[in-house]
């Protein structure tokens, strides 16, 4: 057996390994950082999620998305909330296609899990915050940059009765 | 490769008792071609247990040898097999004799401990082994015994569970159908049973032998599948010390998606060892610290590791052996991923988690022979496992304390016969908040003969009577016997055939096991009843050429009660005896050297259809194809090395499980290959080498097990220095 066959052959297997392998399936949604400030006590802070509303300005998180017309991470369902006391965090969240008028982070602060949620930051362009910066979710495309900066001590407007 | 004088201890020690009537012989061993001296030349007067290992200079010098007419049998790693007739012994007379060996196909004559539990070539083995030495794991930085397993033709690893040619899938670091032997003694954790290879500093390993196929007529529980003796470095006669300094850093992953902002993630090791002789007195003694921060978040570990080794000549005969290895490791727990868009991310409700971890060991072996027919060999291993976990709802804890005690002889009744015989104990000790109070003990006797029919046939036939009695569980006895057959037809041609049972007794992790894992209610099974395993084997070696080796191997197992973890009728989940299996397969190997042995070539590759009989499907977590390349090349102070494996997409997964988890069934085939550059700078006068490793080169993404992204790219540095 020569040696160039050996190296030859060695070539071959090398190349298998180019292909990538796995990859990230597409993605319909929308991504960003959450930058947070000012932090308050735990016991005012029992739960902290994403919600992207089809409306602005929305009746109650709950029920927009009881009715579809919202989508919450984590999920409703999850007993996760988002990590607590960090800086910052990048997040991702598949949502279905089109216009949602208003991405918020909200704050549970009190024990009834329906009535006791407020805004703590939102994703806005500019420095009217009480028209809060629209986004579009189109097919296989993952919107980016949808950051959000929470300041627990100076929230935006609260736009839902309950 | 000249390993064969760190393993000889056994057979130059002999008893303080005098010996009638002995004589001495000396004598040197070259090189035919060169007539340079060859260190470590393994020779043995044939039909007893007297020999020796030559030195620096060639020279050996066996002592007290039987009066009388003696074979002389010369072996060494890369060169035939010589013996010579009719050397004489006379009383209180040193017979001298100078023998010059030929260079032989490669690794024809390496020396093997495990098959038989005593020394023997590799060519006298019925059964398949692989070998893997220092030098293998140095040059890959392998940091644990695991990593250089994937090295191994016919090993497949998931994760840390180890799957010999289809015998295991995933156990989730449960029970293990591999037993792990250092130096021969069982190492399994008291607690789950499992394989923990962090534990074993891989500074101090000499080298790594893996039996295939179910070795339960010598080992007993867990050799079901096979069996991995990690065997340590012996102390040098000279004084040495060894400083090991190594640093990496992850490559960026391949899509922005998986780049979860953690920064460069590094990696660093360092270890210094140093092994000396004071007269009687010999000393290893090795200090480790490992640092890394992992590509994935949440994955980062800690590790320091203390070893000493003492060895104590008590006469020129006999020798006591203990050994200490103290770990203690912070890690954090990355489950699976959160999902396939973010592979490198745990789910948002696992941050932070984690394990703390400290295990201890002390070991100790006695070597007597008790005359040129009979040594005696009495060891034994104190394994301390404490570990506490931050996973989930609230810590898990548990501590466990096994030890194993075992008495072995080796009796040579004639030239024709060798039999290996002894009992072994164990007891088994665990306080844990999710296994209970648990208490367990195990005895056993076993017996081998080997039997020499003629100079082309041997046979080796023995049994094994094992007893555990687990707790609650109800005790079980098992006897488990084995056959094997070597033919040499001609020189360099080796056909071997076997024949074995093995069974796994429960660990008590499946058998006890009380928690609840996000959500999901595991109980114990009080009914759990051993695994048990028959495996054949035939195969040839043949030397193709003085250059070029092939091996090949066709096996076929049948394993009953395999023990799975699953759900039963009320949703709760619990490990249950449910599987019957078989697994058949192929195996085949080649080394080869070219450009007079500069560049080396070892391709493997192993075929395996493990059938589940039970649900008429396949095994789950085991790959039908696995094979490996790799390729070395010396020149001058340079040397550079190609490693390849390939490991295809696993047939089945637990499926239900992939279920709970996002992207949970994808998968795919493997294609790895790392790249090696090395420098040896003691052609200069230097006693340091330096290694470039550049793993994964090519930045394949795979998974081995359900949400588990393996390693991008990563460069690695390593600096060795010998003094």
């Amino acid at each position: 057996m020569s040696g160039k066959y050996v190296l030859a052959f060695l070539l071959v297997l090398t190349v298998s390994s180019c292909d990538e392998g796995i990859k990230p399936p597409p993605f319909t949604g929308f991504s960003g950082v959450i930058r947070y400030r000012n932090w308050p006590p735990a016991d005012s802070l029992r739960d902290l999620r994403i919600v992207a509303f089809r409306n602005f300005p929305p009746r109650s998180i709950f029920e927009e998305v009881l009715n579809g017309r919202a989508v919450v991470y984590p999920g409703l369902l999850d007993t996760f909330a988002l990590p607590l006391y960090v800086d910052s965090m990048k997040y991702h969240i598949e949502a279905p296609l089109g216009r949602f008028e208003y991405i918020a982070v909200a704050q549970q602060y009190g024990p009834n899990i329906f009535t006791d949620w407020r805004p703590v930051g939102q994703y806005d362009l500019d420095t009217n915050l009480a028209v809060p910066s629209p986004i579009e979710i189109k097919q296989d495309v993952e919107t980016q940059d949808i950051d959000i900066n929470v300041d627990f001590q100076n929230p935006p407007p609260r736009p839902f009765a309950e | 490769m000249k390993t064969i004088s760190s393993i000889i201890i056994v057979l130059t020690l002999s008893s303080v008792c005098a010996f009638s009537q002995t004589g001495s012989i000396k004598g040197k061993v070259v090189g035919k071609a060169d007539a340079e001296p060859l260190v470590g030349v393994n020779v043995i007067v044939q039909g007893t247990l007297r020999g020796a290992s030559s030195d620096i200079n060639g020279e050996f010098t066996i002592q007290r040898a039987p009066v009388g007419r003696h074979t002389l049998v010369f072996s060494l790693v890369g060169y035939n097999r010589e013996t010579l007739p009719n050397v004489v012994v006379a009383e209180g007379v040193i017979a001298e004799v100078h023998v010059a060996l030929t260079s032989a196909p490669l690794q024809t004559e390496q020396v093997v401990v495990t098959a038989s539990k005593r020394e023997q070539s590799l060519q006298e083995v019925p059964v398949s082994i692989s070998i893997m030495d220092a030098k293998d794991i140095s040059y890959r930085n392998s940091t644990t015994v695991d990593d250089a397993l994937r090295y191994v033709p016919g090993v497949n690893m998931t994760e840390y569970s180890v799957n010999i040619r289809g015998s295991s899938g995933y156990s989730r670091g449960v029970g293990s159908r591999v037993l792990m032997l250092v130096d021969g003694i069982p190492f399994l954790t008291g607690d789950t049973g499992e394989l923990n290879f962090e534990t074993i500093p891989v500074g101090q390993v000499e080298r790594i032998e893996v039996v295939k196929g179910a070795s339960s007529a010598l080992y007993g529980s867990s050799a079901l599948g096979g069996v991995i003796n990690v065997i340590t470095k012996s102390i040098a006669d000279e004084p040495q010390t060894r400083i090991r300094l190594y640093g990496g850093i992850y490559g960026r992953p391949s899509f922005e998606e998986w780049d979860w902002g953690g920064g460069d993630r590094l990696n660093d090791g360092q270890s210094i060892s140093h092994s000396r002789r004071f007269d009687k007195l010999g000393m290893s003694v090795l200090l480790s610290r490992l640092a890394d921060d992992g590509y994935r978040q949440n994955d980062f570990r800690r590790r320091y590791n203390g070893f000493l080794k003492l060895r104590y000549d008590l006469s020129s005969e006999e020798a006591l052996t203990t050994t200490f290895n103290y770990m203690h490791q912070r890690r954090a727990s990355f489950l699976y991923w959160k999902n396939l868009r973010e592979a490198l991310v745990p789910p948002d409700g696992q941050q932070g988690d984690g394990v703390k971890s400290t295990r201890f060991f002390a070991s100790s072996q006695y070597t007597n022979i008790m005359s040129d027919e009979l040594s005696f060999n009495v060891k034994g291993l104190w394994f301390r496992n404490d570990w506490e976990d931050t996973i989930d709802e609230g810590a898990n804890q548990s501590k466990s304390d096994v030890l194993n005690a075992e008495v072995q002889g080796i009796w040579t009744p004639d030239k024709l016969n060798i039999v290996t015989f002894g009992i072994e104990g164990s007891y088994d000790n665990v306080r844990s908040s999710i296994f209970g109070k648990r208490s367990g003990a195990g005895f056993a006797a076993y017996a081998q003969d080997e039997l020499q029919l003629s100079d082309a046939v041997k046979l080796t036939g023995g049994a094994r009577f094992d007893f555990h009695d687990l707790d609650s569980l109800a005790p079980v006895s098992q006897v488990n016997p084995k056959l094997g057959i070597v033919v040499t037809p001609t020189l360099g041609t080796t056909l071997r055939g076997s024949i074995g049972f093995g069974f796994r007794a429960p660990a008590v992790a499946e058998a006890f096991t009380s928690t609840r894992i996000s959500g999901l209610v595991i109980i114990p099974n009080p009914a759990l009843k051993p695994e048990k395993s028959f495996s054949a084997e035939i195969g040839a070696s043949h030397a193709i050429s003085d250059d070029a080796l092939l091996d090949v191997a066709l096996f076929h197992s049948e394993f009953r009660d395999l023990i799975e973890s699953g759900f039963i009728a009320s949703g709760q989940g619990q490990f249950k005896n449910v599987t019957k299996a078989r697994v058949q397969g192929a195996e085949a190997s080649v080394k080869a050297g070219f450009f007079n042995r500069n560049l080396l070539l070892d391709l493997g590759y192993t075929y395996v259809y493990p059938k589940d009989l039970t649900k008429n499907d396949l095994l789950k977590y085991r790959p039908r194809h696995v094979a490996h390349a790799s390729l070395f090349s010396r020149l001058g102070f340079l040397s550079a090395g190609i490693d390849y494996r390939f490991v295809s997409r696993l047939d089945r997964i637990d499926e239900e499980f992939a279920q709970i988890i996002a992207n949970g069934a994808e998968r795919g085939s493997a294609f790895v290959t790392d790249f090696r550059l090395s420098a040896d700078f003691s052609h200069f006068g230097y006693p340091i080498t330096t290694t470039l490793n550049i793993n994964n080169a090519f930045q394949y993404n795979y998974v081995e097990l359900i949400g588990n992204m393996m390693p991008p790219r990563s460069f690695v540095l390593v600096i060795e220095a010998k003094l």
